[in-house]
């Protein structure tokens, strides 16, 4: 029996929510003991403060986010994570006219992804006053340091690059109207704004960075130590759902369930391609084979979900290469405070 | 004596009926108070243009991410109320955020005035809410008296019973199986529907 067997999840419409959605459909909460009720959540803000103020248990999290809080917050309740959920599932998207632009500039009839940064170096040389605005949907996420290492790739201006913050359902809109340029974004928003009409994919995070963790598992360090017993069921389920998702076989099943209006609320069309390993460039054309574009992992290695203190470490680069962090140095015992491989081992010792 | 100056409530919300009854609740000698019903670029805009000292949201709208990191593309620089109010006890957070409402402090405010601005905005959100659930409760009940008309008229029609002997059945039916009429009623209306077909 664990501490507490109802449970409160938060998760956001994201293809990566998928380990809490499969882990509630196939029941495999419930095998741990667990019953729980998913909380579709509209902003990181309010899933955030709604951990801190218990309405939460736990929650899907953006992998930086941890270590954003534990940065910001010296005192009170710690925002942790002891578990890794999914890798990649980004990708940048630029509108049809910037795509007109750069092909006109380069003698081409259309764009093939991954699209090097340097034809916006091309396009920032060309015009001495043309400036760029991408949308990211929080500054301390991996599609924010994306968007910034694909740009510092081939040494594209950043002070004629406005990064600005939007949620994913805003961008397809400010895209249209011609707000924005391009957005990094997770999917299946890429993959929703290429079917609208409005905008042209051009590469996936695992373009601009090796596989990498994406979302995590969040919670509080005093909810961890009043509940243990329960942390370690949670994690077993996830893991179970992790190990479920990561066979190909299943992946049109896991589509078609966040497809549905409790969920996602989108149509399959727009939520199955990246579960299935394909990145739409334009409606219309050939698909690109990203086989890990939604990645969820088996347990093959130990480590396979640990929130290793490596990763911590990259993100704290990535925060201060974006002028988040004075110096990462001030900053390297957060790592060990947000992200927690001790109870990702212990939880393996329960459950093995 | 000087006049303080009003401070400056900006609030965000799309569902105009819900800014309206806010809006009216300010005492606007006190404050003075915007609001704002667009979302993405032109919300950065007009929010920029406002100036404002405080911003008042619904928890629950997609726009807070956006205003909690307005500083990364804007002078301004909003800080949530809820994470960094004095006693930051976890009651408070919690009363906060299960209102619905989320605070933003820009500057130097008088910590009198934000609560008081809060509290208006607590109350009225809830008041809200509670009339949004009851309209819901009324439309639900309305449904399910609809439902169970239409399966007694069925019942009426094919079975040649009177009214009271079509309803009577359907409550032994409902009695005998521990469900309730609405639901004896949607049985007998989607068999219907495929006798029918």
């Amino acid at each position: 029996m664990t501490e507490k067997s109802v449970l409160q999840l938060g998760i956001m419409p994201l293809s990566d929510s998928a380990p809490f959605v499969v882990a509630q459909e196939c029941g495999f909460f419930n095998r741990y003991g667990l019953e729980v009720q998913l909380c579709m959540q509209n902003s990181w803000s309010t899933l955030r403060e709604k951990l801190y103020a218990g309405i939460l248990d736990a929650a899907q999290l953006l992998a930086p986010m941890p270590l954003a809080e534990n940065i910001k917050l010296n005192e009170g309740p710690r925002l942790i994570t002891p578990m890794v959920l999914s890798r990649n599932g980004n990708a940048i998207s630029i509108s049809h006219d910037l795509q007109h632009e750069i092909c006109r500039l380069n003698g081409k009839t259309e764009l093939l992804q991954p699209l090097s940064a340097r034809v916006l170096e091309k396009l920032l040389a060309e015009d001495g006053e043309r400036c760029l605005r991408f949308a990211a949907v929080h500054p301390y996420s991996c599609h924010y340091y994306q968007l910034l290492s694909w740009f510092r790739s081939f040494d594209v201006s950043l002070e004629r690059i406005e990064i600005i913050i939007l949620p994913p359902s805003q961008m397809v809109t400010a895209l249209q109207c011609g707000d924005i340029d391009g957005f990094c974004v997770s999917s299946p928003w890429n993959t929703k704004a290429v079917r609208s009409g409005n905008a042209c994919t051009v590469l996936t995070a695992t373009d601009i960075w090796p596989s990498f963790p994406e979302k995590v598992l969040g919670l509080l360090d005093c909810w961890y130590e009043s509940k243990p017993d329960t942390c370690y069921a949670l994690m077993a389920a996830l893991r179970d759902s992790c190990q479920w998702l990561s066979s190909s076989a299943n992946r049109l099943e896991a589509a078609r369930i966040l497809s549905r209006q409790d969920y996602l609320d989108l149509s399959l069309d727009v939520v199955a391609p990246s579960l299935l390993g394909a990145s739409l460039g334009n409606a219309q054309k050939q698909a690109r084979q990203v086989p890990q574009y939604n990645q969820f992992l088996t347990i093959e290695n130990r480590s396979d979900f640990s929130p290793l203190a490596s990763y911590g470490d990259w993100l704290l680069v990535q925060m201060q290469r974006a002028g988040q962090i004075k110096s990462r140095d001030d900053f390297s015992d957060v790592v060990g405070r947000a992200y927690r491989e001790d109870i990702y081992e212990r939880a393996w010792e329960v459950y093995a | 004596m000087s006049v303080a100056k009003a401070t400056k409530v900006l609030l965000i919300e799309r569902d105009q009926a819900k800014a309206k009854v806010v809006l009216e609740a300010l005492d606007c000698s006190s404050y003075d108070v915007k609001h704002l019903s667009c979302i993405g670029i032109s919300l950065l805009k007009e929010i920029d243009h406002a100036e404002p000292d405080l911003i008042l949201m619904d928890v629950e709208s997609p726009s807070r991410d956006v205003i909690e990191n307005l500083n990364y593309i804007s002078q301004l620089n909003p800080k949530p109320v809820v994470m960094f109010s004095e006693d930051e006890d976890q009651n408070t957070i919690s009363e906060l955020v299960k209102s619905g409402v989320s605070a933003y402090v820009i500057g130097d405010v008088n910590a009198e005035r934000v609560r008081s601005v809060i509290s208006v905005a607590i109350a009225r959100f809830q008041e809200f809410q509670q009339l949004k659930n009851e309209l819901k409760q009324t439309k639900n009940l309305l449904n399910g008296q609809k439902v169970i008309n239409k399966a007694k008229t069925w019942l009426m029609t094919k079975k040649q019973l009177s009214e009271e002997q079509a309803y009577h059945r359907m409550r032994k039916m409902a009695m005998d199986n521990g469900q309730k009429v609405e639901e004896v009623a949607k049985n007998i209306l989607s068999i219907a529907s495929v006798l029918e077909d």
